[in-house]
């Protein structure tokens, strides 16, 4: 759920500061979205960064989600 | 998942982080720049402006206490306009966010770190920012406690060394209403209101769900307003007196300028680091803040504790900061023509007096009740 929701704003955002700048700059899409990134793909290093925070999130909420339901199991067999 | 903790902010600390939060990039970038001499007149109207935008979040806040706006779009507009709304105002923190921190990223490299690449500053700042996040909004609030001294002491220091090496020309503020009323009223609707003083109704939605007396944040809200604007006033004073109007209208970081030409005696001089130190905790303070509203936000819409949200929320608030604008003018262009009337308005004014009439029809006393009452 978080890495879903981290792709979701991540492509939300990125839309509208391409559209933001379409509006300023009275640009197309794909001249905003080029001179924006111009120079600065290194900087995607942080979404990679981002993601793996994420999934490393996603799969702590599923371990704890599963180690709940066993003690829970475990409970209800006593 | 975990339990979040039941968090609580003091009256205190909700005030000084109001306060710190309205000095934040203000104090940065300057504020009324099209009301020239007049920009002190401009921030007094707009804070008088803001006093209703507080009144009107503070009641609809103790319609529902304990609840942040979050929960109150859900419950009055339904669950898709309401999560579609919320996810609007996450979108929203998160650029604020951004767009202060590429403020904080330009300072930094014009008066600390002129050689160190943006992605580094922006990086290493958003990893701090992470952290206060996962920690919660009552480290923000201890924090706030313990920055708002030096914050204080700071802009007292700057007052009165700039009054020691007679820097300050109080003439360069005359004539009072030069051009009239009408290029303050424009700068006021939208700008000013937007920027810096709509922002603190916004915060005060989410956070006035924190502290133990709802009913006790109309008074925390209106001072912290009072406080912020009047700290705001006199550096802007400051700013004008010292550079003139047209110097503070063409300087990127106004009050750094003021700080390069105090020499004191000829000997305290070079005093840049304690403004560039008391932008950075103002700074430091607003990015936290927008990125723990917008990750709240999150949580309200997907219900996952906001936690798992800091680090990579941050990571995007960090490459957004640097790539929404090619230059630094581009970014102020942006800040200018964009923010107040598309972004600022919708978010400060818009929904919530659209909010505040469905709640004042939803709860407007019934005849038959008025009746009984009387």
């Amino acid at each position: 759920m978080v890495t879903a929701t981290y792709a979701c704003i991540f492509i939300m955002m990125f839309l509208m500061i391409i559209i933001v700048d379409m509006f300023v700059a009275q640009d197309s899409f794909m001249t905003s979205f080029k001179e924006l990134m111009a120079g600065r793909q290194k900087l995607l290093a942080y979404i990679g960064y981002g993601l793996l925070a994420s999934l490393i999130s996603d799969i702590g909420i599923a371990r704890r989600k599963r180690a709940n339901a066993a003690s829970q199991e475990e409970g209800a067999s006593k | 998942m975990t339990v979040p903790a039941v968090e609580k902010l003091s009256r205190w600390q909700l005030f000084v982080v109001m306060v710190t939060f309205e000095l934040g990039s203000a104090l940065v970038v300057g504020v009324g720049n099209d009301s020239r001499k007049d920009a002190w007149l401009a921030l007094i109207i707009g804070a008088i402006a803001g006093l209703p935008l507080i009144w009107m979040v503070s009641w609809m806040l103790r319609l529902y206490p304990g609840q942040t706006i979050y929960s109150i779009l859900k419950i009055t507009l339904g669950k898709w306009i309401g999560n579609l709304l919320v996810i609007g105002y996450v979108i929203y923190f998160l650029y604020l966010a951004a767009y202060v921190m590429r403020d904080f990223i330009a300072m930094m490299n014009a008066a600390v770190l002129p050689r160190t690449p943006a992605g580094i500053i922006g990086f290493t700042l958003m990893s701090v920012v992470a952290y206060i996040v996962y920690l919660g909004i009552e480290t923000i609030g201890r924090m706030a406690e313990i920055f708002a001294p030096y914050m204080l002491l700071f802009t007292v220091a700057i007052v009165l060394l700039c009054l020691m090496s007679g820097e300050i020309n109080l003439h360069n503020l005359l004539p009072v209403l030069g051009d009239g009323w009408h290029p303050i009223i424009k700068d006021v609707f939208p700008a000013v209101l937007g920027f810096p003083i709509g922002e603190m109704p916004l915060i005060l939605m989410v956070l006035m769900a924190y502290i133990k007396r709802v009913d006790k944040g109309l008074g925390v809200g209106m001072a912290a307003l009072g406080t912020g604007t009047f700290l705001l006033i006199i550096s802007i004073v400051l700013q004008i007196s010292v550079l003139t109007a047209d110097g503070k209208a063409r300087a990127s970081f106004p009050l750094l300028n003021v700080a390069r030409l105090i020499s004191t005696a000829e000997f305290l001089e070079r005093i840049e680091p304690l403004v560039v130190f008391l932008m950075m905790l103002g700074i430091l303070l607003k990015i936290s803040v927008f990125t723990i509203l917008g990750v709240q936000g999150l949580e309200a819409v997907v219900q996952v504790p906001y936690r798992h949200f800091s680090f990579p929320i941050s990571m995007i608030v960090a490459f957004i900061a640097i790539v929404h604008a090619k230059s630094f003018t581009d970014h102020i262009i942006k800040g200018t023509r964009m923010l107040p009337t598309y972004f600022h308005m919708p978010f400060q004014v818009y929904i919530p007096a659209v909010l505040f009439i469905i709640l004042l029809i939803k709860h407007r006393p019934t005849k038959g009740k008025v009746g009984e009452g009387t």
